[in-house]
């Protein structure tokens, strides 16, 4: 790749680097604060904080659906913060992105959902009528298999449970056929072993596919058990950078600014 | 307990008081403005029984299939292209009024105000003027509809848009989709219920329109009530009202049907 130095050569592909990054929001709330980090290849990252830290900012600034306003985010080789339009859309093309509310159409079909992952690839014209071609409706079956509900493709996606809602949100992002994979708050509406499980499938996808995976979670014993490597935000800095097993309590005083409490847990998998 | 106080002294509703006197003189100078008379009430009397006898069949049968069918059957074709074309053309622009998909503030403050300003002509006189510009017949009134058609579509669907959930949309964004594409996959879909009923709530005010619009050469079964009118045939006029009638509400039960099992 063309953004890695020879002295790293045997490290994995960076694909996110943020650069003294700042993000200071209209109303002068700083949420990120002279961010340094760099996102590899393959690397399955979960982001921790109190709310407000700074998480959601993070992983926004990456699609650009938040600016920076000081410093710059290079993603896929590209800085980001004066992009044009058009370089914009063809980078976020290669980003998918799953939401805490799944922001499915929910009316429409599961497999009109997941088609909708390929409109950016699509010619303006098919794109606009909505004619998709025979290899974007087979790799969106691809995609519901890979995530195990092809049997739901013609269910209206309003009348499928939350957990098959969100999963039906990773088909649509893998049909973007992405190289990162950003996830916010993914788990946050669902009930325990339905969240593990979708935690499960996206460690799995992150492995199978050398997809760079980065979630925000609440809380830190999945972070734990799932992350190659947590990051950890306070007030918009990063005070832990490194593997889940080795956080210590002097660590998660760091980010929660307090002893570490139950309501922090989701709980264990139920497996 | 405490001794009773006496009721203070109750102040005069002035508000009240100058608020009913303006009222009854407003009245009194509006029906003033009307001639209204009671006695040009009762010699009128005869005309309006002879008006509802009209009405009643047995009818000319040779009046109602021969010069009646036709332009009835106009007035719902010149109803039914204006609604489905209108609201055709209200779609985009429904979503740049409203500002959830709107580009930017300008065009949404450009199209909203555009909006405004079409739905404060009245459709007969829009009709009459177009009839003067491009003929007497069905072209106008099919014009002068489409108008009215596309600001009522447009303006409906525009708030409707604005109340929609915007998470499909931004996740369609995040795809790498342009804002149009937004609009078509991340809109439409949760839309396209209200906008089929918008286009059928068009389509029921078009008729009952369209039965006028013949008054002012704009083509239609108008047309013929306003000779009938000029011929003082009271019992072609009664039957004209009497079909009408029958059409309109019709028209209304099924539209109104399938509109309220839409949404």
């Amino acid at each position: 790749m063309s953004d890695v130095s020879p002295g790293v050569a045997a490290k994995a592909a960076t694909l996110v680097s943020f650069k003294n990054t700042s993000v200071t929001y209209p109303n002068g709330f700083t949420a990120l604060k002279d961010v340094n980090l760099e996102f590899h290849k393959g690397e399955f990252i979960v982001v921790v904080g109190l709310s407000g830290a700074g998480k959601s900012t993070l992983i926004r600034t990456i699609n650009r659906l938040v600016t920076p306003t000081g410093g710059d985010v290079t993603v896929l080789g590209t800085p980001i913060k004066n992009i044009s339009d058009a370089n914009l859309r063809k980078t976020r093309r290669r980003i998918g992105m799953i939401f805490q509310n799944y922001n499915l159409v929910r009316r429409s079909s599961v497999l009109a959902n997941v088609l909708t992952g390929r409109l950016g690839d699509l010619p303006t014209w098919r794109a606009l009528v909505g004619l998709y071609t025979k290899s974007d409706t087979e790799l969106a079956i691809k995609c519901l298999t890979r995530v195990g509900i092809l049997d739901k493709a013609y269910n209206r996606a309003d009348q499928l449970s939350g957990g098959q809602q969100q999963r039906v949100a990773i088909a649509r992002a893998l049909a973007q056929q992405p190289r990162i994979l950003l996830a916010d708050e993914p788990v946050a509406s669902l009930d325990p072993p339905t969240a593990h499980q979708v935690m499960r499938d996206l460690k799995a996808l992150s492995r199978e596919e050398g997809l760079l995976t980065i979630v925000n979670l609440h809380f830190v014993d999945m972070a734990m058990e799932y992350a190659d490597r947590v990051i950890g935000l306070h007030a918009g800095a990063v005070v832990y950078d490194g593997p889940g097993a080795d956080m210590t309590e002097a660590d998660f005083e760091r980010i929660y600014q307090r002893k570490i409490r139950p309501d922090d847990m989701r709980g264990a998998a139920e497996h | 307990m405490s001794t009773a106080q006496a009721l203070p002294k109750r102040p005069i509703p002035w508000m009240l008081v100058v608020g009913t006197a303006i009222t009854v003189a407003i009245l009194v100078w509006s029906i003033q403005g009307t001639k209204f008379n009671l006695w040009v009430l009762a010699d009128g009397m005869p005309n309006v029984l002879r008006f509802f006898k009209g009405m009643l069949p047995p009818w000319p049968m040779d009046f109602v299939t021969g010069q009646l069918i036709p332009p009835m059957v106009e007035t719902i074709r010149i109803a039914l292209a204006a609604s489905m074309l209108g609201a055709a053309l209200a779609l985009p622009v429904a979503f740049m009024a409203s500002s959830t998909v709107a580009p930017n503030k300008w065009v949404y403050q450009i199209t909203r105000n555009l909006l405004n300003l079409i739905r404060t002509i009245p459709d007969l006189v829009l009709a009459a003027l177009l009839a003067s510009a491009f003929g007497i017949g069905a072209f106008p009134g099919f014009l002068a509809l489409l108008v009215f058609s596309f600001g009522v579509v447009a303006k409906l669907l525009a708030d409707t848009v604005e109340t929609i959930d915007r998470g499909p949309m931004d996740a369609i964004a995040t795809t790498g989709a342009t804002r149009i594409l937004q609009a078509r996959h991340g809109v439409f879909p949760q839309i396209a219920p209200e906008f089929i009923a918008y286009t059928l709530y068009a389509f029921e005010i078009n008729v009952r329109a369209a039965t006028v619009l013949g008054l002012v050469g704009a083509g239609g079964v108008g047309v013929l009530l306003k000779t009938q009118i000029a011929f003082l045939n009271y019992t072609n006029v009664g039957i004209i009202t009497a079909v009408t009638f029958g059409v309109v509400m019709l028209i209304d039960t099924l539209s109104g049907t399938i509109r309220r099992r839409l949404v």
